[in-house]
């Protein structure tokens, strides 16, 4: 039998030092240790997306690797004008997401990348969005959401978080294209006007 | 609904909505995202609807995903330097020695002909797999326990079309067969988990079991003999990340290896993994992965 060394456990990083953008750096770098600690930082905010929209633990879960991964390897376009890095990351989740529930889907017919997955949008396209006020309080932007119609409600979150086309969302709600268009985007703007003025999490 | 080849401003505009929250189908989305590569107009009522789309992801509940998911993630992250798939995988070698990586070694007693040698300490670790969503997604599902009720089939793939091929090398594939029962054995014990491993192309394959103390059983075929100072080397990566050397063998040229080492403990999910090392005692795996497989719970 073999005798086995081990060398000494390496302290974990200080997140409290290091930026999201350190970190992004050190992804482009290839350092295994950044991506550990950007995963320990996003993994519950990034599972709970991909679970909200999956409705599947484990496909969920495969969701945060195959995004995880994508920011591992795609690091070098994150575009710091377009967005902090949480919401590019998630924006990846969210993607992957919803690209999950349409594959599964049998009458859905998408394009695969040679992994079987598909290109993950956000990495290459301008889809990420920067945040109306900073990072917010989920109470805050819950209370947001409250104040849109039950109409506009539904229609943004058919499309954002079941993965729905406006076709499917018609079909679903029994309304013309142009009304879920319609309903969207007046959700859409209602819900920048409730959050706008709000002070983001942790300002002064 | 298909879209047009080439959109208009007025029809960018139009569809802002649907784009921000991914509610057009491929086409349409594709189509748009060419306009905006092209269009010098700012468009900016996409920032306006996308940013508070974005806030929508702040209504969602954190959850808390499986332990094995982060093992999973770094095992990936380490194959993509070792396997070219990172940017930087031409410095994949510092990358990962950068990262903390416990390690270590093992080393045994000489090897009976057909035996694969272990060589002196070790190096560490590595990589480990991307594995195939479906091929997890299956693994996965299945309870603790299925691996043995499963053993026969195990043993047919991991032996099978063996016998033909060795008949030139009666105690090479004895010493295999030897191997791989001594795997099953320890796989029966409870909590060992246990891996088939193998090449892209199939061109190496085997088995490999973590019991409950640590013991590790592998039993290789196919490998493709060492020479001068190369060696093998095998790999453990579990929840944390971290890959933890398991020790350095030699091959022969009968291409098998069957090792009995020690290492940590291994919780399903954890990947096994073989790589072909320059030397042995190398602190970060720097060779290419020869064969490599995710662990699932082999006893209940």
């Amino acid at each position: 039998m073999s005798d086995i060394r081990s060398l000494p456990p390496t302290a974990p990083p200080d997140p409290g030092g290091i930026t999201d953008e350190d970190l992004l750096a050190g992804l482009a770098a290839g350092t295994l240790d950044a991506l550990d600690t950007l995963y320990e930082r996003y993994k519950t905010m990034a599972f709970g997306i991909a679970r909200r929209i999956t409705a599947d633990d484990v496909l969920a879960e495969d969701v945060v690797q195959e995004a995880f991964l994508g920011a591992w390897r795609n690091a070098d376009r994150y575009v710091a004008g377009k967005g902090s890095v949480r919401t590019w990351l998630l924006s990846i989740v969210h993607h992957r997401a919803i690209d999950a529930v349409r594959r599964r889907r049998p009458t859905t017919d998408l394009p695969a990348d040679d992994d079987g997955s598909l290109t993950p949008a956000p990495l290459t396209m301008p889809d990420v969005w920067g945040e109306v006020s900073g990072r917010l309080d989920r109470e805050v932007v819950l209370a947001a959401v409250a104040t849109l119609s039950d109409a506009q409600r539904e229609a943004v979150e058919l499309a954002y978080f079941g993965g729905l086309t406006q076709v499917e969302i018609a079909d679903r709600t029994g309304v013309p294209l142009g009304t879920v268009k319609s309903r969207v985007r007046l959700g859409l703007l209602a819900l920048r006007r409730a959050l706008e003025g709000h002070a983001p999490e942790g300002a002064t | 609904m298909s879209a047009p080849d080439r959109l208009t401003c007025d029809e960018i505009r139009d569809l802002a909505p649907l784009f921000v929250t991914l509610a057009l189908d491929e086409d349409e989305m594709a189509a748009v995202r060419a306009h905006l590569a092209t269009c010098g107009e700012p468009h900016p009522e996409l920032a306006e609807l996308g940013e508070a789309a974005t806030a929508l992801l702040d209504t969602v509940e954190p959850a808390e995903p499986s332990a094995g998911l982060r093992g999973q993630l770094m095992a990936a992250a380490a194959a993509d330097l070792a396997e070219g798939r990172h940017p930087a995988s031409a410095t994949s070698s510092s990358a990962v020695s950068a990262s903390p990586v416990p390690a270590l070694a093992s080393t045994e007693s000489p090897a009976p002909a057909g035996v694969a040698t272990p060589v002196g300490p070790v190096a560490s670790p590595a990589p480990a797999p991307v594995v195939s969503l479906d091929a997890e997604r299956r693994r996965r599902r299945p309870g603790p326990g299925w691996w043995l009720a499963a053993a026969a089939v195990i043993v047919a793939v991991v032996l099978g079309g063996w016998n033909l091929a060795l008949q030139r090398d009666l105690s090479a594939a004895q010493a295999y067969r030897q191997g791989v029962n001594a795997a099953l054995q320890a796989a029966g014990q409870p909590g060992s988990v246990a891996a088939l491993l193998a090449a892209d192309d199939g061109s190496v394959s085997g088995l490999g079991v973590v019991a409950a103390d640590g013991t590790v059983n592998l039993a290789m075929r196919g490998l493709a003999p060492t020479t001068g100072s190369q060696v093998y080397s095998a790999w453990s990566i579990g929840a944390d990340g971290k890959p933890v050397s398991l020790g350095d063998f030699t091959v022969g040229s009968d291409g098998i290896a069957v090792v009995a080492t020690k290492g940590p403990a291994a919780a399903p999910g954890a990947v096994l993994a073989l790589t072909l090392e320059p030397v042995g005692g190398a602190r970060a795996p720097s060779g290419p992965i020869v064969a490599k497989g995710v662990t699932a719970g082999a006893a209940g």
